[in-house]
């Protein structure tokens, strides 16, 4: 139970961390390019999008696996995967939470190096036309 | 043209305004090589026809000439041949053809040019019209 425990305390650092980066990162956006379409732009990152939705969805599932509810009898046949469902939800969550913001992280990176983030816009332009 | 399209395009625009603002050059640089192709791509596009832009093209130009007249900075000079001497609107002597759109912008750039008092610039503008009247113009055989 401990171990499980690790992986709720990652999700709720990454509450904890997530919120104060973001809010830096628009500042600094602002300060280096000073345009408020690039923040919209940096808004709209399917990549900021998906690391939220992720945050949300992880911290629902550490929810579920706190209140230690009793696997339905009518699902009791099926075995281990229902009786641990929160638990591996749990894990599956948190991993694909750290994944998606390594994933922010690299995007973050791009915008912040002017060199870089020009060639991240001619590319996105390029693809679109 | 889609308005998500465009955004990247607007985006590079604040980008190229900002690194002229702050005397990037090699920035400065990297955008113009890519948005002297993006205007290509648009002429090429259109063939035979007369060339519509898209508004975004010809509001960066506008803008630049505006950011280019206020810092007076000669390290700039290709840009300004570029922008309201009208290459990248106009190209180099490939024959694309102006449209409305485009002629009225050549002259709010070239108005704007004036309004700042950039003799420069003036001058940038009437030698490559010249240029491209001259090569667009067919010659005309004497009797």
């Amino acid at each position: 139970m401990i171990e499980i425990a690790i992986y709720s305390s990652v999700i709720i650092s990454f509450l904890g961390i997530a919120y104060p980066i973001l809010l830096q990162v628009m500042a600094r956006l602002d300060e280096t390019y000073s345009s408020t379409l690039i923040i919209e732009l940096f808004e709209k990152e399917p990549r900021k999008k998906w690391f939220q939705i992720q945050l949300y969805v992880s911290l629902f599932i550490v929810l579920i696996w706190s209140l230690k509810l009793k696997p339905l009898d009518a699902f009791s046949e099926i075995g281990f995967f229902i009786d641990n469902s929160a638990v591996i939800l749990l894990i599956l969550t948190s991993i694909l939470l750290v994944i998606s913001f390594i994933l922010l992280v690299h995007r973050i990176f791009e915008y912040y190096v002017p060199s870089k983030f020009v060639a991240y816009l001619i590319k996105k332009h390029n693809e679109e036309n | 043209m889609k308005k998500t399209e465009l955004e990247h395009f607007k985006a590079l625009t604040d980008v190229f305004l900002n690194s002229i603002t702050r005397k990037n050059y090699t920035l400065v640089s990297t955008i113009s090589r890519f948005l002297y192709d993006a205007y290509k791509k648009e002429r090429d596009k259109a063939g035979h026809k007369p060339v519509v832009y898209p508004n975004s093209y010809y509001e960066l130009i506008y803008k630049t000439i505006e950011e280019l007249a206020q810092l007076n900075n000669r390290k700039f000079a290709s840009i300004e041949k570029r922008t309201v001497g009208g290459i990248w609107l106009l190209g180099e002597l490939q024959g694309s053809k102006i449209s409305d759109n485009t002629y009225t912008w050549l002259w709010r750039n070239l108005i704007l040019a004036i309004q700042y008092e950039k003799d420069n610039m003036i001058l940038d503008h009437w030698e490559t019209s010249h240029q491209y009247i001259s090569y667009s113009l067919g010659f005309i055989q004497p009797d």
